[in-house]
Formats: C-alpha cells, structure tokens, sequence
C-alpha cells in the first residue's frame, strides 16, 4: 500500500518587541530568573491591561510577508486553564478574531516549488517556563516569558514531506527575521512548532487520524520527529499493532521516539470567551501602510535581484540573503564601492572566513562599513594588494582601526617600483636554483613558489602583478 | 473597628471630606483583600488612580470597609426585597466617612446604600481608572460613590474621574456632558414604573416629563447579568491559586491537590458558585446556549436605548446601567432603591434632574 503523509503546522514566534504584551517589563531573553518581571505580569489583581501597541505593528508585518488579508478589526480572548506557568489562570489569545488570516507562502523543494496556504496568524501572550529541580525534587518557576508577545502562524494540512516542512519554516525564519517580527531562533525558543501529522492512503480524500507533535526544537529534529510519527501510523495501520487516537504528543529527540502527552478526551475545555479587558481594535488603512513602508526587502526578491540585474552568483546571494545583517553589510559597502561583485567577494572570501574562525555567527558580525569600504578602496586603486588587505581586514573587524592610517603607519602600501622588485628577483633566483631550473624545464607549477618567495622577500608589499610579469621577463629570457 | 477591615491613624483637618474605600480599592503598602481568604496578607502593590487623585485634592483617606468576598453576594439575593450588609455604606450612615468608594457591579451596594437613605453614584463605565481596583467582572467593573447627597457625590466623581493610560478600557476624551437644561427633560418609565413613581418619588420628577417605553429585553435584565457575572468572575478569580500570592493550603500531595485545596479552603461559598455557574455558562456545550446568547441580548438591550427620546430611564433596579455600561444614580424612595440611568457621559443629566428634587 502507498501511503501519503499530511501535515499542517502551528508555528509560535515570540515577536521582537522591547517590552511585553500588557507591561513595561523587559521581553529580552537571557535575564536572571524572574528579572523581568512585575505585579501585573505575575498576575497579580489591580493592574488594568493596556495593549502594546508594538505587538500588533509586528503581527501586521508578519501578516504582510505571508500575503495574508489583515484584519479591519481584531479583539482578544480569554482561554481558560490552570497551570503554574501561567499567572492570571487564562491565557490572552485570539480565538474569535484573529488579526490575520488566508496567507500563502511558496516554497522551494526539490520537486520543485508548492504553494502552503496559511488559514491565520494570531497574537497571544506567552507562559512563564517550568524549571525541574532533581536535586530538591521541587519545581520552580520563571515568569520571564510569561506575557511576552507571541504570533501563532496556522498552515492549512499542505505538507506532504518533511522537506516541505523545513523548507517552509526555514522560509518562514527568513520573511520574519527580516521584516523585524523576530529573531525566530529554535535553540532560544522564539520559534516553535508544532506539527499536526495523520496518514492516508494515496488517492484518499479522507484524512487519518492525527496526532500533533510538540517539544522538537531545531528544524533536524522536526525532520526526524515527522519521520518517526508518519512510519508509527503506518505501521499501525498496516500491522494493527497499536491504535491510532486523536492525541498530543511529545517528540523525545534523544531517545527518538514520541510519547503520549494526552488525549483528545482529556484535553481541557478552555472555556474561550471574549476579553472584556481589551477593547475591540480597528486596524484601517493607513496604519496598514505605516507598517508596510517600514518593510526591508524580503530576502527572495532581494535573491532574484543579486542572480538577476547585478549579476552574482546563486551560491553567494544566498548566503547573503540568508542574514538581514549581511544585507546590511552588503548594501552598506556597496553604497562607497559601487562594484557588486568585488563586494561580494570579499564578505564572501575574507570577512566570513574572519567571522567564522572567531566562532561570530552572521547575524553578529559588527564592522565599521564605512572602514570596510575603505579597506577594499585601498586594494581597489592598488594603494595595497590583496593579501595585505586580507590582514588589514582582520584589523578592521577585531579592533576597529582605520585602514588607511593603519596601512600608511606600518608602511604597508604596495611596492610596484620595477628597481625595487628586480633587485628581490635577481637575490629569489639566486636562491633557489633548482626551483628556477625546474620550471625552465617546463614546470608551471613551480612558478607560484617563485612568486611566493618574491612577496616574502618584499614583506608580501609587492604588487602581485609586476612581480608576475618581471619574473616571467626574466625566467623566460 | 467596626466597619472599618482596615483604619488609618490620620489626622483630618474640620471640614475635610472623608472617604473611605471598599476592601477592594489599592493603598500601596496597605493590606488589601477584597473580601476573601485568598488574599489575606496580601499587601497592595500600587495605589488607585482614583485614591492618588483624592489624595492631590486634599481629601482624606480615613481606611478601607469590609466587604462581601469580591463584592459577588449581591447576585444571590433570592428575594428582590433582600439587601447585603455592605460596610462602606453602614460607615457613611453611621458618619464614620462622609463618601465611599465602591466597586457596585451588582448593584447591591446601590441598594443597600438606598435602604439607608444614601445615594449610590455610579459614573459611565470606563470614566473612572481601575488602576488599583481589584477586578471581579471586568465589563461592569467601575469605581462610584456612596454619598450623602447627589452634591457631595457629584465632587468626588469630578475628581476621580478622567483619562488614565494605565486603564486599557478607558473613555479616551471627554464625553458630551448631555442635556444642558433647555425644556423639560423625559423620564422614560418602562412598564410598571409608573406606579412605582407615583407612589413614592413622584415629587423628583415633577419637573420632568413622564414618558412610558417598552425596553427590549428588560425582562431579563437580571438573568443575563448572572450569566455573565459568573463567567466573568471565573475568569477573573482563577489567578487566586495558590502559587504565586495569597493563600495556600498547608498540606497536598501534588500539583492538583495544592489548586483544589487551596481553593476550596480559600474561597467562599458564593464565589465557589459563582466560579462554577462561569464554568458551565463557557463550557463548550453551552456557550452559545447562555454566554453568547446572554452578551447577544445584552447588545440589543444597549441599541434599544434610545436616548433622543429620553434624557433619562427610571428602573427599578441597576442591572440595565451596568450591563449597558450607563452613568447611573440608586436612590432611596418609598418603594424601594430606584435606579436613574442616563446616556453614557451624561452625569449632569443625572444630576440636574435630581438636585430639582
């Protein structure tokens, strides 16, 4: 029997708002435990909410790069629940009125591009975390999170493969990193998801039962998790070995298996009703334009772009486009050297190859542009080749210092006087004979040694291009 | 301490107008407990939008009264003659303050203040921060006044009233202040009321004009209260767990244990009911059957109101003010407390048809 997986997701990014959803606390992840936190987000009684208006301008952005319609009126609910992470015993969501819905997204896979549908985004507050302590068999508490901006993205049952699902989020992660609604890092927890996943035969219009997935927190461990549930269905609908219920479960990405949380029979009723804290809020035109102005770029259309009119290679557009930073960096540079390829190259060959040997993931890498661009005018009008450039680069990015009185202190500008560089000719030769003799005797090979040896001896100053051609002048004579 | 559950020692210069807060209004660094067990020793955070203005007025702040547990007995009153004992109005007969602050969201207060010939002055919803109030039902919740005479009520209300950016449901300008006294003003009396009026008050309204109206709905003003008073309050309470602040049971063997003790221990038997009528109202099978059908009903009540063909609606209790979120003044009279309902901001109105008296 053919079997054909499917699959919808629900995916939750803490939005990248200074502060919370109801208070002035800080939303920054990484604090002490229970740093950020004050009477209103503890849920303590007295303290009216009031709406951060920065969390549904981000939402609206989220809904803009998802080609979603925004809604002309949105309004918040009440969802009903006991559990220690969360303060007020409800969890503000929006169940009624969501501020976006009927958004798309097209993805690129192997078999080529699909279209995801998305049925809506919403905005709700976050739960605090939930600490185990094994040592005092107790459990603790941190409301950090707790009432921290989230949206909650809804995909109709489109996924058919795993691919399609780390495509889709990793396409995801980028229209919403760049827009600003958030950092979308798993490892952090600003971006989770969860997947729902039930099995059918090819052909059937009927879908199987399914189980939603949680707890898997880097796009390997969604691939393996939807692996290890679609193979479980299928087991059990071929072999009857176990039933199939409608059930939350929990990924184990350790052991590799999943493991029942609970069942649809013992979910809570949540008792939605509307708030009647927050006022219903009308989104009009205008404010919908505030917010699209303020949209980058998204990171295809910037891709179409660097493959297309400027002319740069898929490979290096995508790995700048991959990061809103190096964007930055890229568009930066290229507003003083307006030459993209030559930019390109050296983020590409030189500044990432710096960055990552210090461990600086893209996202991080902090330069000064404006001495970036420098650096590479410098090569450029061949003040200094591109070897010495390279170091003066590392100087650049690790200490800041300004590459042209870097270069004019230490003397570093480029040698191209013909007298100077024969005399180093003349002594290279004379040292190393049997390389000479070698590549008189046809070796080409040989040649860059020579010219290695020529830079060592001008202190790597000489201009790599009248070296080449005295050396061949005098090799060839 | 009589009907104080907390009195300050202040001074308070002759002449100064004293008020006293219902157990549910903020003092910063004072004990504040709406009443119930959950939160004994529970120490305010932040003070009241409405106590820090006072306070900038000079008017004292003599202590807080008791009060029924989140002021929630007045929805169980079987009988409709039947009043709660409510300490903030007791300490304005007995003179112990001259004005109350009180959160009337049953408006059982109203009555009560009306039994002991007091006015209860409840403003439009959303004129007056709940910054400080602890919330029980948060579409009625408002801060209003138990007084002595429309006047002195009338003082205090212009002073706690006003934008507050800390209240997220607030009326952001000032509203139009209503009928500025050209002609008569109309009493609308819905059916029944009449009789009501000429018995007893009449003399109020003797400068009015009289108006009969059929109000849509306004048969079950009181039903539609409780269903929503109840699912609000559920909501509202839920925060009282435990874990966090307030009261926790001494003893429990796990997770569900600590909430159902806790809570059990904790909370009294009117708001264990009420938490669980919020319950059934919200849960899945009924929630259209009663929670919406209730807030369906409560929105055509509020567009029946037609306040161009009166300025003002007699009523014989307050539950159409408060579900309609409405300024609203319960008066005492020989039949009982009488609730006068106005347009929402439009206090004078109230006002003027009630100083002519």
């Amino acid at each position: 029997m053919n079997y054909e997986i499917v699959m919808g997701l629900e995916v939750h990014v803490e939005l990248s708002t200074e502060s919370k959803l109801f208070c002035s606390c800080s939303a920054k992840f990484g604090a002490e435990p229970n740093e950020n936190v004050c009477p209103a987000c503890a849920g303590m009684p007295g303290l009216p909410v009031r709406i951060n208006k920065k969390a549904i301008d981000l939402a609206i952005a989220a809904g803009l790069v998802t080609n979603c319609e925004i809604s002309p009126v949105i309004a918040f609910d009440k969802k009903n629940y006991f559990y220690p992470d969360l303060p007020t015993g409800y969890q503000v969501t929006q169940l009624f009125a969501p501020i976006c819905t009927n958004g798309w997204i097209d993805i690129e896979t192997e078999m080529g591009s699909k279209h995801i549908t998305l049925k809506q985004i919403h905005i709700e507050e976050d739960a605090g975390k939930l600490v185990h302590d094994a040592r005092t068999r107790s459990t603790l508490v941190d409301f950090n999170r707790a009432s921290v901006p989230l949206i909650e993205i809804v995909s109709n049952p489109d996924f058919r493969t795993a691919e399609e699902v780390t495509e889709y989020l990793d396409k995801l992660r980028s229209l919403l990193s760049f827009a600003g609604v958030s950092d979308c890092k798993m490892q952090e927890g600003s971006m989770r998801c969860d997947v729902n996943i039930s099995v059918r035969e090819v052909g059937s219009d009927i879908l199987g039962t399914r189980t939603e997935i949680k707890n898997m927190n880097s796009l390997k461990a969604i691939a393996r998790a939807i692996e290890y549930e679609s193979q479980r269905h299928i087991n059990a609908l071929e072999t009857g070995c176990e039933e199939l219920v409608q059930e939350t479960r929990r990924w184990d990405d350790d052991i590799g298996m999943s493991f029942s949380m609970r069942e649809k029979a013992q979910e809570a009723d949540y008792r939605y009703f509307p708030n009647p804290e927050i006022l219903p809020i009308h989104i009009d035109t205008s404010w919908i334009d505030s917010i699209e102005r303020t949209l980058p770029e998204p990171a295809h259309v910037r891709f179409e772009r660097m493959t297309g009119v400027l002319g740069l290679p898929e490979y290096d557009s995508g790995i700048i486009t991959g990061s809103l930073n190096l964007c930055r960096i890229f568009d930066e540079v290229l507003e003083v050297i307006n030459k993209p390829k030559e930019v390109v190259n050296w983020i590409m060959g030189d500044l990432l190859s710096i960055t990552k040997a210090s461990g600086v993931g893209d996202d991080d890498i902090d330069i000064d542009c404006k001495k970036f661009a420098q650096l590479i005018g410098l090569v450029d009008n061949k003040t200094i080749n591109r070897a010495v450039g390279k170091k003066v680069l590392v100087k650049v990015f690790e200490e800041g210092i300004d590459p042209e009185a870097y270069v004019k202190e230490n003397a570093l500008g480029m040698v191209s006087d013909t007298g100077f560089l024969e005399a180093a000719i003349a002594e290279v030769i004379k040292e190393n004979e049997k390389s000479v003799s070698e590549y008189r005797a046809g070796s080409q090979k040989v040649f860059g040694f020579i010219v290695g040896q020529v830079m060592k001896k001008t202190a790597g100053k000489a201009d790599p291009q009248t070296v080449n051609a005295l050396l061949r002048a005098k090799l060839d004579a | 301490m009589g009907h104080f559950v907390n009195k300050y020692n202040v001074d308070c210069p002759k002449g100064a107008v004293r008020v006293i807060l219902d157990g549910s209004i903020m003092h910063k660094g004072q004990p504040v407990t709406a009443g119930s067990k959950m939160l004994e020793g529970f120490i305010s955070p932040i003070t009241a939008t409405a106590v820090t203005k006072l306070e900038k007025a000079d008017i004292v702040i003599v202590g807080s009264a008791k009060m029924d547990e989140f002021g929630v007995r007045g929805l169980f009153l079987t009988d409709k003659h039947d009043t709660i004992v409510c300490e903030a109005v007791e300490a304005i007969a007995s003179g112990a303050a001259d004005v109350a602050l009180c959160n009337d969201y049953t408006g059982a207060i109203g009555a009560a203040a009306a039994a002991q010939n007091l006015f209860y002055m409840h403003p439009t919803y959303g004129s007056v921060s709940r910054y400080g109030l602890i919330s029980a039902v948060p579409s009625m919740d408002q801060i209003g006044v138990v007084c002595k005479s429309i006047e002195a009520g009338a003082h205090i209300l212009s002073i706690i009233s006003g934008f507050d950016e800390q209240d997220g449901v607030m009326l952001c300008k000032d509203q139009p202040t209503g009928a500025s006294g050209a002609g008569k003003l109309r009493v609308g009396m819905p059916h029944g009321m009449g009789e009501m009026v000429s018995q007893s008050v009449s003399a109020i309204f003797d400068s009015c004009d009289t108006v009969e109206i059929a109000l849509e709905h306004f048969d079950v003003c009181e039903q539609v209260m409780h269903i929503l008073c109840c699912a609000e309050l559920s909501a509202s309470i839920s925060r009282y767990d435990g874990i966090k602040f307030g009261f926790r049971a001494e003893k429990y063997s796990d997770l569900e244990a600590l909430y159902k003790k806790s809570r059990t221990e904790a909370l009294g038997a009117d708001v264990k009911f009420a938490a669980i009528v919020g319950a059934m109202v919200l849960s899945e099978g009924n929630y259209s059957k009663y929670y919406d059908h209730a807030m369906r009903i409560r929105r055509r009540m509020k567009n029946a109101l037609d306040f161009q063909e009166y300025d003002a609606v007699l009523a014989p209790n307050a539950h159409l003010a408060r579900l309609c979120g409405l300024p609203a003044v319960t008066m005492p009279s020989d039949a009982g407390a009488l609730t006068l309902i106005a347009n929402a901001g439009c206090e004078e109105t109230l006002y003027s048809i009630l100083r002519k008296s």
